[in-house]
């Protein structure tokens, strides 16, 4: 990360992934990822506050607001400390850049859990699972218990690395080939939309040695399996409701740091789509898993990531696109975004992946529940996440009808594998 | 602990209805434990509102200045002609049009066209009364073409009021353009005080109500509808 130091105020670019979100931001949708940590004991609002504002030097690339250059936004060191909040029905708000004492996050608690929205712009899934986590650390060492650094726990006595704060995409864009992006119209499971600024957020919790050995079963991850089941759902709602079949496709964000030696806490993930055409023929479950697990493999590797990242640092490095006043860049952005983005893709299926904590940690937490922001057309947007043999897949709808859900649970039911489910609705 | 006899999930033990399916649960141990707190909290935050009315007051400060230097410089120093009035009069019909709306505090569509259609017709009002050479066409022609105007685009509000599909959004445009059409040549005949139809009324009127006819006509016949949804699909 370069950072700039000019009248005191530390400055800094936004790295090449986030430089598009500022842009999409709109009155009542903004790109956000939500991160939950249910802990076995109820959250005390005092302790976490102060346990936020010790965790914060330790994190430069958190602690900023958003200003506006006349080229392109740019971070800059915020002066004031963050809020915390008691947690709220509507999850993942529109962000707005002078709320929230200018932060871009937002801290929520509720009993026993602690919750972390951040705006998509400041890092990724694993960055701010690293955050909630040093955050949970500190918070539990306030309450007098001994945690140890390490793992997702970041040490707090040691400065911030170079490492953390670099832009990966910048650093790993070699390839002279840029990916194309594909732009065709899929299908929407739409509906009755809810009223603006409330979504459903439908979390299903289930042991992942079950849903391990179920993947393995078909000698697939879990990643691959739940996404084709997710697939499946819509292929199978998309039969009962149109003549003409559109293309179902996923998509798949990958952190690019299991490829790559990166240690950022800024975005480094990217999105590979996985389509389908049921106009192809009927896909039977195996059929889609083989389709799903097999381009995943063959597709995800170090060459196909690199030339993704030279598509997007392109755009960003071309010099007509740079000397673009912001004004017009945002509503470039904002058009594009409105014609393609989410009308490309069906629905969204995030994998953190396994979050790690000390072992001294494990009798305080509970589980951890992620939570992408609802879409603007996509109906079931979806975040998973596991901690010890608890997998949580969380369902962020912008539509009252819950049917994928419903039908996405049930496959799981009677696969076998129990689930328990918990919902914002009608509480 | 309870499960829903429908999709068979775990259910949260404060859950008086299936999250998934809506199906009640029925469970005398759960009911008998007496209040559980939800998994969420029923408190919904929703997010201020845009501060565009502090931004409207700002920008009709800003059009106020230019205003202000030109009636000052007008009245000291060109004092033979009254050039400024057509200046404030611009600046009004911008004010009320554009910043008007964001700085009523309870918006109200209708009362804010009925402001927008008299601002506008006194806006003609000016250049009517200092500069028009013939007189009588603002109440014959200027007035009843205004009100006309914004007559349509209030039936169009009242109509958009609620989601339409595209073919009817498009029956409608159709249908407030051939009858402000058919308006605009009346008023244009009444102040002419002529009988004929001019080519523009009649090419304009002609082609909106083919269009309106044939949308209407799809609207009604689903294999038409069909048909055309397959031929044009994009």
């Amino acid at each position: 990360m370069q950072t700039r130091k000019t009248n005191n105020k530390t400055w800094f670019k936004l790295d090449n992934a986030a430089k598009i979100f500022p842009g999409q931001n709109s009155k009542t949708w903004s790109n956000m990822i939500r991160i939950s940590v249910n802990l076995k004991e109820e959250v005390e609002p005092e302790t976490l506050h102060r346990a936020v504002l010790s965790c914060l030097p330790r994190f430069p690339t958190l602690d900023v607001r958003i200003r506006k250059g006349f080229f392109w936004y740019y971070f800059e060191k915020n002066d004031k400390n963050p809020p915390i909040k008691p947690d709220v029905n509507n999850p993942c708000v529109r962000i707005r850049f002078n709320e929230n004492n200018r932060f871009l996050f937002r801290v929520f608690y509720y009993q026993n859990r602690i919750s972390l929205e951040l705006f998509h712009a400041l890092t990724d899934g694993y960055g701010s699972a690293v955050f909630l986590s040093t955050l949970t650390a500190e918070y539990l060492r306030l309450k007098g218990y001994e945690i140890p650094s390490g793992k997702m726990v970041l040490d707090l006595n040691e400065p911030p690395r170079p490492e953390e704060l670099e832009d990966s995409f910048a650093k790993y864009a070699t390839s002279k080939v840029k990916a194309k992006r594909p732009a065709l119209p899929t299908y929407h499971r739409t509906g009755t939309k809810m009223p603006k600024h409330l979504s459903i957020m439908t979390s299903g919790y289930m042991p992942v040695d079950i849903l391990k050995s179920k993947a393995k079963e078909h000698g697939v991850t879990i990643t691959e399996y739940l996404a084709s089941v997710l697939m499946l759902v819509h292929m199978h709602l998309q039969k009962d409701e149109n003549i003409r079949q559109k293309e179902v496709s996923i998509q798949i964000p990958v952190n690019c740091r299991n490829q790559f030696p990166s240690e950022t806490l800024r975005n480094f993930s990217v999105c590979y789509s996985v389509r389908l055409d049921p106009n192809l023929g009927e896909y039977t479950f195996e059929e889609i898993l083989r389709q799903v697990s097999l381009y995943l493999r063959y597709t995800n590797n170090k060459k196909h990531l690199q030339s993704m990242f030279a598509a997007n640092l392109g755009l960003e490095k071309n010099p007509v696109m740079r000397l673009i006043p912001l004004v017009i860049k945002d509503l470039g952005i904002g058009i594009s975004f409105a014609l393609t983005a989410e009308h490309t893709t069906t629905s969204l299926f995030t994998n953190l992946g396994i979050v790690s904590l000390p072992e001294e940690m494990k009798p305080f937490v509970d589980s951890f529940i992620l939570m992408p922001s609802p879409g603007k057309v996509n109906g079931g947007r979806v975040g998973a996440v596991s901690y010890g043999n608890t997998m949580t897949v969380t369902f962020a709808n912008l539509y009252t009808n819950t049917d994928i859900e419903r039908e996405f649970f049930r496959f799981l039911i009677r696969q076998g594998i129990p689930v328990r489910i918990e919902s914002n609705k009608d509480v | 602990m309870s499960y829903c006899v429908n999709c068979g999930v775990e259910l949260a033990d404060s859950a008086r209805k299936c999250p998934l399916c809506d199906t009640p649960v029925l469970n005398p141990n759960i009911l008998a434990e007496g209040n559980v707190e939800p998994p969420f909290p029923s408190h919904i935050e929703l997010p201020k509102g845009a501060r565009t009315r502090y931004t409207a007051v700002i920008l009709s400060l800003v059009l106020l200045l230019p205003n202000i230097v030109c009636v000052i410089t007008n009245l000291l120093l060109t004092t033979h002609q009254l050039w400024s009035v057509y200046v404030v009069a611009t600046s009004a019909i911008v004010w009320f049009l554009f910043l008007f709306p964001f700085i009523m505090k309870k918006k109200h569509k209708y009362w804010t066209l009925a402001v927008d259609a008299v601002a506008t017709a006194a806006y003609i009002f000016v250049f009517y009364y200092y500069d028009s050479p013939t007189k009588g066409w603002f109440w014959t022609l200027a007035v009843p073409l205004d009100v006309a105007v914004f007559l349509s685009i209030a039936a169009l509000c009242a109509f958009f009021s609620e989601k339409r599909t595209i073919l009817h959004s498009l029956i409608a445009i159709l249908a407030a353009l051939t009858t402000l059409d058919i308006f605009v040549c009346l008023i244009v005949n009444l102040y002419r005080k002529s009988l004929w139809v001019t080519y523009v009324t009649l090419i304009l009127g002609i082609s909106c109500l083919i269009l309106l006819l044939f949308f209407i006509v799809a609207d009604k016949n689903y294999r038409l509808r069909a048909y055309l949804s397959r031929k044009f699909f994009f």
